[in-house]
């Protein structure tokens, strides 16, 4: 078990994971700035978590954000991690100490995440250096674990008669980008709604790390994320949530090269490499001609054939990896299977 | 100590520190169910805190709007404690604050 966590790994779903963490953290701190420069108001109430800490003024503000946007969009583009990362996780466990007015959990998310992904060296993977250097595994491991903490504790601590009345959802289903529709509005609805979002959570925070029912929770992560984006209120706040807790579903993805073997024979099947060499910036295909082969997908220890491998294909690419699952939903995977179907099969 | 080891209680120290503050915090935080609490990743899960302040003057009450007072309304802050005083502070008028369950006179 030690050797396993202490083994060296791929950097590039770490640094895909720093640039996605970097820029919900740019954008953050631009969702930030008004909360804390309505802070400094003479008629806004200060709550501190203790009498020692500072009290905001204006020019603690405007150095706490310079400092804020300047470590994250370092952070992104992966220019000296180990000095913005502490820079970066420092000024928002700054602002989250503030006041307990400053507190989000997504903030307290990012705090973590910026210390782990430091820790990991995220910035040895889609870097501007360019160089990818092996990291351990462990911190990874960390932020995996992560992920599933969040999810798992949101759904359990849904557990209880006001959430499954569906009384919190009626309440937060404001002011989104898109009207909820109001005829779904009703008690009824609502509470098989917050049992479907608890059962969704849960199955995320637990089945993500397998291997088996790993797309489909991909697909389910995208629809609770798009969906509170959507319909919620506070959309700046969710979209931000949003971007770094997806940035992360490729860490889980198998580290095992997937051998895919096509022939120049098949136009489809070379069109198709081409362009999904394109979008292999996790480098997780080991492709080559073979002349007589259809496209043929081996990984883990599978083989599969034509469609099917372009779907297994898709799912390691970035940003199909997110959508691609849906392409095995039964009527949707009817539809690809014709598309991509060859004359002689059709 | 050699740096081989030194990295190794690094580690360690993060890996432990880490587990507890994420499991033992919200693990302790899942009861009460009634109000949401922080640092125990309860988004959007529970009735938040909720509170209608009236501010009363010689001769006049207002309804306070609560977003007027605050950098951002939060349902995991109990305002009962401070906001009656910092309504006294900010409102000269303000002879006395009431609420849901309680009053403060200025």
């Amino acid at each position: 078990m030690l050797t396993w966590l202490t083994d060296e790994i791929d950097p590039r779903p770490l640094g895909l994971a720093r640039v996605a963490v970097g820029l919900a953290a740019s954008i953050r701190a631009l969702v930030a700035a008004p909360v804390l420069f309505r802070l400094i108001r003479s008629d806004t109430i200060q709550i501190p978590y203790a009498e020692w800490i500072p009290t905001p003024t204006v020019p603690l503000v405007v150095a706490l954000l310079g400092f804020w946007l300047v470590s994250a969009i370092l952070f992104t583009i992966g220019w000296r991690v180990t000095i913005s990362g502490p820079v970066l996780s420092l000024s928002i466990a700054f602002v989250l100490a503030l006041d307990q007015q400053a507190y989000s959990n997504h903030l307290y998310l990012m705090f973590w995440l910026t210390v782990l992904l430091t820790v990991a060296r995220a910035g040895a993977g889609l870097a501007v250096s360019g160089r990818d250097e092996r990291v351990l595994r462990w911190p990874a491991i960390l932020i995996m674990v992560q992920l599933s903490i969040v999810y798992g504790f949101s759904g359990l601590s849904k557990v209880n008669d006001g959430f499954l009345s569906g009384s919190v959802l009626a309440g937060s289903l404001e002011g989104g980008i898109l009207h909820f529709p109001e005829m779904l509005i009703t008690p009824r609805f609502l509470s098989m709604l917050a049992f479907l979002v608890i059962v969704v959570e849960v199955a995320i925070a637990l089945l993500i790390w397998s291997a088996r029912y790993r797309p489909l929770i991909f697909v389910l992560g995208l629809g609770l994320h798009a969906s509170i984006v959507l319909f919620m209120s506070a959309t700046g706040e969710l979209a931000v949530f949003s971007i770094q807790v997806l940035g992360l579903y490729p860490l889980f993805l198998t580290a095992e090269k997937l051998e895919v073997k096509w022939s120049d024979d098949c136009g489809r099947c070379a069109l198709f490499m081409k362009r999904a060499e394109m979008f292999d910036l996790l480098r997780v295909l080991d492709a080559s001609e073979e002349s007589g082969q259809d496209l043929t997908l081996k990984h883990q220890g599978q083989v599969t054939l034509g469609g099917a491998a372009r779907i297994r294909i898709l799912e390691h690419l970035v940003p199909w990896l997110w959508v691609a699952p849906i392409l095995r939903l039964p009527g949707v995977r009817r539809m690809h299977r014709h598309r991509h179907a060859t004359p002689r099969a059709r | 100590m050699s740096n081989w080891r030194q990295s190794r209680v690094v580690a360690v120290t993060l890996i432990v520190t880490f587990l507890v503050v994420q499991l033992a915090i919200p693990i302790s935080r899942l009861f009460p169910l009634e109000t949401p609490h922080r640092w125990a990743w309860q988004m959007f899960s529970r009735t938040p805190h909720s509170v209608q302040f009236v501010i009363h003057t010689p001769t006049d009450t207002t309804d306070v709007v609560l977003r007027q007072h605050m950098a951002q309304v939060r349902g995991d802050i109990d305002l009962t404690g401070l906001m009656p005083a910092h309504l006294c502070l900010v409102y000269d008028e303000a002879i006395r604050v009431t609420w849901d369950s309680g009053e403060l006179e200025c």
